[in-house]
């Protein structure tokens, strides 16, 4: 357990393996409390997450993030098991935010993408500052980066959030978002390239942190 | 083809040609480092207070913990058939006993009466009225020889 700002915190997902989730997935069928803490324990950092960059403040995020796992909890058994648990839960979570989204009327200011001139790379893969091994995600990167996800309108959010956080596939997202696949990958391709506009300010010392 | 009316393709969600579509796939594979940058963003650690706070919702919500409607109904059924009960056998009349049983002065004259009665009813003959008394209670006093002069 680790502590921060003098709030004692549980260190989050405790990952389950399939086997453990299918045998749990049963139990929470029949409404067992303790079975569902324990996916409560394997989801509640990630579902968290999901909620805080797809809300406007910590405090809603944590609010819909306990309405997700209490539905859950009341809607177990009518859990068919047809798509993944995760899918279920996400799917809930995403719902729930949009819902919240809506209501405080939140659109923030979608960063345009620049024309780019035929023959241009869009994406400067040569720049070592995009090496995954060469980044450091210290605390400042992760505060522009999360800025910046803030800044895409929420389907685009929602896309790279559930592609690229949860490692979710293209035909899982596009259930979930009752969405075509081609879609799918239309939205991550924009929310990358706004990404990618975003780091490229930051870099060049034009956006605040 | 212009880059711009590709991205707006994109960005209106419009139906991709063969080539729109390749170049889009190119994009993905292109931009999969910045992928693993959000990858790589830290997860979310609740407090204990929100945890806790949680569970108080989902046992709430537990069926088990959830107060029967039907508990205190079926107690006071219980308790009022035991009431029934318990005066259904108080107020029965108490058994009346047989004169003999009372073991009172007025059973013991009874008894007396009939042990007389019943000493008369033997035919000894030459037997007394206590004589034959005894022989009917069955505390004779006399012995075979008492019977040999006769």
């Amino acid at each position: 357990m680790s502590y921060i700002s003098g709030v004692s915190r549980l260190d989050s997902n405790r990952r389950l393996d399939s086997a453990s989730e299918h045998a749990l997935v049963d139990q929470c069928r029949r409404q067992n409390y303790e079975a569902f803490g324990k996916i409560v324990d394997a989801y509640q950092g990630r579902v968290l997450g999901f909620a805080r960059r797809m809300t406007p403040n910590l405090e809603e995020a944590h609010d819909v993030t306990q309405e997700v796992f209490l539905r859950a909890f009341q809607a177990f058994s009518k859990f068919d098991g047809r798509s993944s648990l995760r899918t279920w839960l996400f799917r809930i979570a995403h719902n729930l935010c949009v819902d919240k989204s809506r209501r405080s009327e939140r659109a923030p200011a979608e960063t345009r993408i620049e024309a780019v001139n035929e023959g241009e790379e869009q994406f400067d893969i040569s720049d070592m500052r995009w090496s995954p091994e060469a980044v450091m995600l210290d605390a400042e990167l992760q505060q522009v980066l999360d800025s910046g996800i803030a800044l895409m309108s929420e389907k685009l959010r929602s896309v790279l959030l559930l592609h690229d956080r949860e490692d979710m596939g293209y035909e899982e997202i596009a259930q979930m978002l009752e969405i075509p696949i081609g879609t799918v990958k239309s939205r991550l391709f924009l929310a990358r390239a706004h990404l990618q506009q975003h780091l490229k300010k930051y870099w060049a010392g034009d956006v605040p942190v | 083809m212009n880059e711009m009316s590709w991205i707006e393709k994109i960005r209106n969600e419009s139906a991709l040609s063969q080539g729109d579509a390749e170049r889009l796939e190119q994009g993905l594979m292109d931009s999969d480092s910045l992928g693993k940058m959000v990858q790589s963003l830290p997860d979310d650690v609740p407090s204990m207070a929100w945890r806790s706070a949680l569970n108080e919702k989902l046992l709430a919500a537990s069926p088990r913990r959830r107060p029967s409607v039907w508990r205190w109904p079926s107690l006071i059924a219980l308790g009022a058939a035991a009431a029934l009960t318990s005066i259904f056998f108080l107020s029965r009349p108490p058994e009346i006993l047989a004169p003999e049983q009372s073991m009172g002065p007025e059973a013991m004259l009874v008894a007396e009466h009939r042990e007389s009665v019943a000493a008369l009813e033997v035919s000894s003959v030459g037997l007394g009225m206590e004589e034959s008394k005894s022989v009917a209670t069955g505390h004779p006093d006399w012995n075979e020889s008492d019977l040999e002069p006769l």
